[in-house]
């Protein structure tokens, strides 16, 4: 992974979240500017170290005032591998965290909003067998944020409801959710998002982002079969597919 | 193409100030630009001022640019700034206004006052001055009308990157620029006339690119925000080219570029993304690049904030001062800056003086 390689994965990210952030009918805060790209041990590390925010999201159908603000905060590896088109860029790891924030009021003096934390969890790419974890999961986590970076923003009312003992399991397998997977889930995961999809403004800038490894997704043999939860361990089990006497009881034929 | 004809038309009325100008800024204009002065003599109905006047400036088509005299008041006849601010609003005319009397009792504010619909040229630095940036101006709009009048010709819709020249990585941030401003996004009603439509982008689309992407730092960046943004003292900056030359090729060349300087950010960070060791995890700051390029040592960027002891870190530009300031002690206070704009802010100091209430 050279300079060049940095500048594409960096011009890649930056302008797929402004022309995002631009899109209609998207409220989001956050610049390119928020986005760290480094250098690390011949990788590259994109890390959004405060956060991004989508804001104004109705979740309630019967009560068009309660809004919520999202904020996420992406953390890759990427590195490059060869193909017969040239360098692809792969996600080694993933960490997505995304807090659900409630706003109670307008503005404060402060300039900063009151606001309870409603939800929390982070999304993770986990291919490491030893770990033993599906290899992609969620586990709630009201403080995946740290209040130190909602803080800036926010007067958080409930942090000592949020920040009390929350066990960190279960790991639920969940589908990818990197810096682009969780933006799909929240443009289509609220009242509002009727045929909600991607702005066609970013469609063609989503070729140009890193994707997992195709080595997660090669069910073989039990293509065609439903993703048991036998199937999110396969990486940590050893094997290359779920074993034939497992799919032949667990799944539709 | 009949959207404007080839004039830059002038009212000023006094001779000798037209003097001043009058060849410095016919020497400026490309040769396919006249230069026109308006006859302030023969007299008009005070009635029927907009009209005649209206009548008088469509010759027969309405001229590329029209300079205005802040001050109309020796003039013969009913003609003031008011009737021709109005004629370029209803008719979509660029409209660029100098004040003679340089008064250093206007406010600072109205100066500094963003006003969309005309382009201001500042008098105090001269007429020389002042005809070379009026000619600048006027060439600003022909490269746009030009471009323009291209992209309608082959039915595309008119690209306000590819006038521009704009690096691929910054067009999310020019769309947030535009939100700002309505008339510059492009398009008229479905009935109108394609010269129409030509004129009112033209015209709004200058006033986008001269008033929003080159006055406020983000996507483009002036001497000072370039400095800033390296983390350099931007006075040696200013001052030395050989700081600059490494960063030639992010140099901004599009309608207005010859009024200043100005650099694509985006390229900037390409430029010094290619100047990274294998030791870098990120991207070298101005004093690590000029040290690599042998080039004299130079100092940080100090913040200008007034209200704070001396110190570096001062990567974003204040709109006022129009010096770097630090994060912490600037703001960036809703609808003050255009949203892409994000090398803008307002130093603390500053803001506090022209809206206390906007501080905590």
């Amino acid at each position: 992974m050279d300079n060049r390689d940095y500048i594409d994965i960096k011009n890649a990210y930056d302008t797929f979240w402004e022309m995002f952030k631009g899109s209609q009918g998207v409220k989001a805060e956050g610049t390119s500017d928020d986005i760290d790209i480094t250098k690390d041990q011949g990788k590259i590390r994109v890390e959004v170290p405060s956060c991004l925010k989508i804001s104004d999201l109705q979740y309630r159908r019967d009560s068009q005032e309660d809004l919520f603000d999202i904020c996420f905060q992406a953390e890759l590896i990427i590195s490059g591998r060869e193909s017969d088109e040239g360098i692809r860029y792969e996600i080694d790891k993933s960490t997505t965290r995304v807090t659900y924030l409630r706003r109670l009021g307008d503005r404060e003096d402060d300039g900063r909003y009151p606001a309870e934390i409603k939800q929390g969890m982070h999304y993770d790419f986990e291919s490491d067998p030893s770990a033993r974890h599906p290899i992609f999961h969620v586990q709630y986590d009201p403080t995946a944020i740290d209040l130190g970076v909602l803080n800036q923003d926010y007067r958080i009312t409930n942090e000592d409801e949020v920040t009390g003992d929350h066990p960190d399991f279960p790991r639920i397998p969940s589908p990818p959710m990197d810096f682009v997977g969780i933006l799909y889930l929240i443009i289509k995961d609220h009242e509002q998002a009727e045929n909600a999809t991607w702005p066609s403004r970013v469609l063609d800038l989503l070729a140009d982002l890193p994707t997992f490894p195709k080595s997660c997704f090669e069910p073989n043999p039990q293509a065609g079969s439903e993703m048991i939860p036998e199937w999110w361990y396969v990486h940590a089990d050893g094997g290359a597919h779920v074993a034939d006497e497992i799919l032949e009881v667990r799944c539709v034929e | 193409m009949t959207a404007f004809d080839d004039r830059v038309l002038v009212f000023e009325d006094r001779d000798d100030n037209y003097d001043e100008i009058q060849r410095p800024l016919e020497e400026a204009l490309p040769d396919e630009l006249a230069l026109e002065r308006f006859d302030h003599s023969s007299p008009i109905e005070s009635n029927e001022v907009l009209s005649a006047l209206e009548e008088r400036v469509r010759d027969p088509e309405f001229p590329l640019l029209i300079i205005l005299d802040y001050d109309l008041t020796v003039a013969g006849n009913q003609v003031r700034r008011e009737h021709v601010r109005q004629l370029c609003e209803d008719h979509d005319l660029p409209l660029c206004i100098y004040h003679r009397i340089d008064s250093s009792l206007e406010d600072k504010l109205q100066v500094e006052e963003y006003e969309e619909d005309r382009i201001k040229i500042n008098p105090s630095k001269g007429a020389e001055e002042v005809a070379s940036d009026a000619a600048n101006i006027a060439k600003g709009f022909n490269q746009i009308r030009h471009a323009l009048a291209e992209a309608l010709g082959d039915q595309s819709r008119p690209a306000i990157p590819e006038i521009l020249d704009a690096p691929r990585g910054v067009r999310g941030k020019l769309d947030q620029y535009a939100w700002g401003n309505p008339g510059a996004l492009m398009g008229g009603g479905p009935d109108m006339d394609q010269d129409d439509l030509i004129r009112r982008s033209t015209t709004h689309l200058g006033y986008w690119i001269h008033n929003e992407l080159l006055e406020f730092p983000g996507a483009l960046l002036n001497p000072v925000a370039l400095a800033a943004y390296l983390d350099v003292d931007h006075e040696s900056f200013c001052d030395n080219t050989e700081y600059q030359e490494p960063f030639d090729d992010a140099l901004y060349d599009g309608p207005f570029s010859e009024l200043g300087q100005w650099w694509w950010t985006p390229k900037v960070d390409e430029i010094r993304a290619l100047h990274m060791t294998d030791e870098d995890q990120e991207m070298p700051l101005g004093q690590t690049i000029f040290e690599r390029l042998d080039l004299p040592e130079i100092g940080p960027a100090l913040c200008h904030d007034g209200e704070s002891e001396e110190h570096g870190g001062a990567r974003y530009y204040c709109i006022i001062k129009q010096k770097p300031v630090c994060e912490d002690h600037s703001k960036n206070p809703e609808g003050w800056i255009p949203m892409g704009a994000t090398r803008s802010r307002i130093s603390r100091d500053e803001l506090a003086r022209l809206e206390p209430w906007t501080l905590s």
